[in-house]
Order: structure tokens, then sequence, then C-alpha cells
């Protein structure tokens, strides 16, 4: 394997100045909406004068609707003029009351000044920079959030792993996690947990950033960032995130919007956790332990894959789909064998072909030895787990009807068939058995058919619309 | 949102306290104003100037950009809010708002 260096370094290193301006964005406005120094103003009063400021300030910021700092720094703007405006009427012969009086009189009542700077502030320019910025503080966000998503989901499947080690101990029976099943719903879990985290920090970003540098506060922007995030990530969840799905699996992967609104709403108003350089170090350091920690508990790899081997006729519980073709119609010199191509989370492809037992890998003539058969077809049945550690194969005898049914229409020398159990919610094993009608008017089954097991693959839309 | 839009007419006097606080804040020295002293420069010869216009005309100018901002501390360790006309950066004319 070749690497092309340049081309990693370019990458690594953007995403990486990608990262850096989204923080530092971020952190931008977390200062401007941290609560900014207070005024003398703010604080308990300590003579008339600073009441009647200090209630004309009061009421004046309750107009603002601004992130702290702005109604900080507004404030101290105002009492700076004032004091100046108070001196000035004094030095023409005001008394310090009269002067106090019509210098608030001077700058109009408190409410309208309130809200003409909060209009002054919140411009449609700075709308779009709070938009814009909003967008990309969620990138970073979200990038930073599946990071950190990751890292708690290691921690957390390794205390599971500890928990589940000392219950296995105690005797608790617990599910077969390392079976294909559990395997699969495990990894959606976490796969969710750690989509879910990135998109409640994507969100939370976006509005504390749009608030900061729009110059509004965060609830009332969040409401829109909510909706967005519940409709672009309820989208994707819905529809990109394509794998092996489960019940337990669509529905986390169904929270990953309800997150998203979350992050935008709950407890906007209150600053994000400053994250240390230190604090970072120490999270990077621990996720390389950790990883390394999994890497060496899981150090055996495990192979697994469907197998459709040839078995004993007993085993397979085959009499269940119908009985064996008689030699009259079928000669016992032949027997159709189904081939099978794709895996376990692609659709199955077979091919039925009639071949002379004696040997020989050439398929025979088909036609002449099916002639007086009608009514081909493939029966698809559920079968027994093919990984179970019960070493039983075949039929599913709990089940009375093949659960997928496809004519057998001859092509050449063969009978193609594709099936589509990685769209159906509950084929898992299958095995699928070649029957037809013999001249008798009964049903018998061709040769023994094959099987394998199938993992449903698509999105959590394919599952929830999906035909059974 | 609010700020979206603005009605013309009730903006009249906004508009014309903008306008005024922009030809006082053109100076020859391009020094940077505190609010009070904008104020004085627009009184001239015309009295009084209306206040209660000053700080959202100010304000508003900033977010467009138009003006920028500063504080500066005087001799006294008291912080005062300052305004100057927008320009290309250049190292001395930023010397004054290093006091942030």
């Amino acid at each position: 394997m070749t690497i092309d260096w340049l081309f990693a370094i370019v990458w690594l290193g953007g995403f990486g100045a990608f990262l850096i301006a989204a923080v530092a964005l971020v952190r931008r406005s977390e200062r401007r909406l941290s609560t900014g120094p207070r005024d003398q103003y703010t604080t308990v009063p300590g003579s008339d004068t600073s009441d009647q400021i200090s209630a004309y300030l009061d009421r004046m910021s309750s107009e603002l609707a601004l992130p702290a700092a702005d109604v900080a720094e507004v404030r101290s703007e105002l009492i700076d003029h004032l004091e100046d405006s108070i001196a000035a009427l004094e030095a023409e012969g005001f008394t310090h009351d009269e002067a106090l009086r019509e210098a608030l009189g001077r700058l109009g009542p408190a409410a309208e000044l309130g809200r003409q700077l909060r209009a002054a502030h919140q411009s449609t320019r700075r709308l779009l920079a709070g938009a814009g910025g909003g967008v990309f503080a969620a990138g970073g966000g979200f990038v930073l959030g599946y990071l950190g998503g990751t890292a708690l989901a290691f921690v957390l499947v390794i205390v599971m792993a500890a928990g589940a080690v000392l219950l296995g101990h105690l005797g608790v029976p617990l599910p077969d996690l390392t079976s294909s099943t559990g395997g699969s719903v495990g990894n959606a879990l976490m796969l969710s947990f750690m989509l879910a985290f990135a998109a409640l920090f994507a969100t939370r970003y976006a509005v504390r950033t749009c608030a900061g540098l729009s110059r509004r506060a965060p609830k009332t922007v969040a409401s829109f960032w909510a909706a967005a995030g519940l409709i672009l990530f309820g989208a994707w969840a819905l529809f990109g995130i394509r794998g092996t799905q489960s019940w337990p699996g669509a529905a986390s992967e169904l929270c990953i919007p309800l997150a998203a609104v979350v992050g935008a709403v709950y407890r906007i108003e209150r600053p994000m956790p400053h994250v240390g350089r230190w604090a970072a170090v120490v999270a990077v350091l621990s996720m390389v332990v950790l990883v390394g920690g999994v890497a060496l508990m899981y150090g055996v790899s495990y192979s697994s894959s469907g197998s459709s081997g040839s078995f004993q006729e007993s085993d397979l519980h085959l009499d269940l789909v119908a009985p064996v073709a008689p030699e009259t119609w079928l000669p016992a010199a032949d027997m159709v064998v189904i081939s099978q191509n794709g895996n376990q989370t692609a659709y199955a492809d077979l091919s039925a072909q009639l071949f002379a037992s004696s040997g020989g890998s050439a398929p025979l003539p088909v036609a002449p030895v099916l002639a007086n058969w009608s009514d081909l077809r493939f029966e698809a049945w559920h079968a027994l787990p093919f990984m179970s550690d019960s070493g039983q194969l075949g039929i599913d005898t709990t089940y009375a009807t093949p659960f997928a049914v496809q004519p057998a229409v001859l092509q050449g020398d063969s009978f193609p068939a594709t099936f589509h159990f990685e769209h159906m919610r509950d084929a898992r094993s299958w095995w699928v058995v070649l029957t037809g009608v013999a001249p008798d008017g009964h049903r018998y089954r061709l040769g023994d058919g094959t099987g394998n097991e199938a993992d449903f693959n698509g999105s959590v839309w394919d599952w929830l619309t999906a035909p059974q | 949102m609010r700020g979206l839009t603005r009605s013309g007419a009730a903006d009249a006097p906004l508009a014309a306290a903008r306008k005024r606080v922009l030809r006082a804040i053109d100076n020859p020295g391009q020094e940077a104003l505190t609010g009070p002293a904008i104020l004085r420069l627009e009184a001239e010869p015309r009295t009084p100037a209306d206040e209660s216009l000053l700080y959202p005309a100010l304000h508003g100018l900033e977010a467009d950009w138009k003006i920028e901002a500063g504080w500066v501390t005087d001799v006294r360790g008291v912080r005062h809010r300052t305004y100057r006309r927008r320009r290309l950066p250049s190292p001395t004319s930023l010397r004054p708002l290093r006091h942030r």
C-alpha cells in the first residue's frame, strides 16, 4: 500500500485548521455570551443618584435582549455618558438632582432606548454572519462531538464488559453479544450513540455561535437551529445511515435528530464548559490507551460466514417442505443442485442446475428430465441459525410455510433466481429448496437446496417499510 | 427575527442621526471620539442635539461596519467607549484601540 504523503499532510492539516477555526469561533461567541463585568449600578445602590440611574438602566436592559457582554458594554457606556452629562449640566448651574433628571430625560424613555439599541445591534448583516458562523461551528461541533462520543462509547463498552464478566461469574444469564445478531445490534447502538453525541454538539455549537455573532440571546435562535437539526439529522437518520438494521438499532438511530433538538434547546442559556488544553491532552491520551486496551482484549479476530456445505438429509428436516421427488420422475442418477452467490448483507443469487450424481462437473440438459414437472418454484424457508453452538442445521420446524416463493423459470440449462433477503426484516437464517408438481398432482422437492444467513441491509426507512 | 425590517418613515430621524454622527466623526485627525464628544460636535452650531438617537445611531453604524468602536482608559482609570471611521487597518491607526 502506498501513501500519498502530500495529500495526507494537506488533508490532515486542513482538517486540523478547520477544527481550530471552529473552536476559536465558538470561544469568541462564548466570550460575548458570557456574563460581562458588573457595573456599579447593578449592585446594591448607595445613593439616590445610583437608584435613579440603576432603575433607568434596568428598564433599558430589559428591552435589550442582547448577549450578556453587549448588555454590560451598553450599560457601561451609558453610565459614562450620564456622568459626563451630569457634570456638564452642573457646570452650567444645575443642581445635582436637576442635572440628573435632565440627563436622563435627554436620553429619552428607557424602554424606547433599549428597543432602538437592540434594533441597531441585531442587524441583517450580523444575522447572516451568525447563520454562516453557526453552520461552520456546527461542522466543528459535529467532529468534536463524534470524537468525544467515540471516547465515551469505548469507556461504556469497557465498563459493560467488566460488568458482564462480573455477572457471568455470579451466574447471571446474559445475551450473546458475540453472535451475528448481537454484534450487529451492538454496533448499531454504539454508532448511534456516537452520532447522537455529535448531533448534540453540532446544534449546541451552532446556537451559541449564531447567538454571539448575530447579537441575539441564544434562546431566540435556538428554535430555528432545533428545527434545522431535526430536519437535517432526521432525514439523515431515516435515509442516509445504511447498514445492518434491527429494531433496537433503528430506534437508536431515530434518537439522533432528538439529540440535535436537545442540544439546541436544553439549558441553552448556560455557557458551555470550558475544556482546557491539559484536559484535551488527557482525553486524547485516554483515548489512545482505551483503543489499545480494546485492541488487546479483542486480539482474536472472529471470522464468520454462512455455511452451505452438504449435510445429511435427516439433519435438515427437509421433509417439512415436501417429500423428495420419486425416482420415476427424477432418476436417482441425477440431482438438482442449487448454488448461491452473494454475502450476508447482499441479495442471494441462486441457480438450480441438474448434475449426474455419478460425477462430472458439467450440468446435464435439464429440459428433458423435468419435462413431466410443472409449477416449479423456489421456496425460501426459515432455517435454524447457522452460527449457533448447537450444531443443528436445516429447516426451522416452528414454521409451517415458506416466507418467500419465486417461480423457477428455465434459462438455458439452469433455473436462476434472486432473493432479496437483505431487505426482509425477519429473513435471518434461510433455506431455499426447488419444488415442483409431479404428474401425480403432488408437490415434491428436487434436491436439498441451500441455505445461509442474511442481515437486513439498508436505511431505517427501508427497515420500517420492509414487507416483513 | 426582530430587527430584519424597518419602516422607512419611522426610521427617518434615526437615518438623519446616523448622517450627523458620520459627519461629526469624520474629523481631520481621525481621532477616536467618545459619545459625549460626538454629541458636542453634532450640536455645533445648532443646539440642542437629540441625545436619544445618539447611541442607536452609533451602534447601528458599528453593526454595519461603517465605524469601529474600542475602549480606552483615561489617567483616572475610567474606561470610555470611543468610535472612529472604519479604515483599512494600519499599525498606527489601530494604536488607540489597543487599550481594550
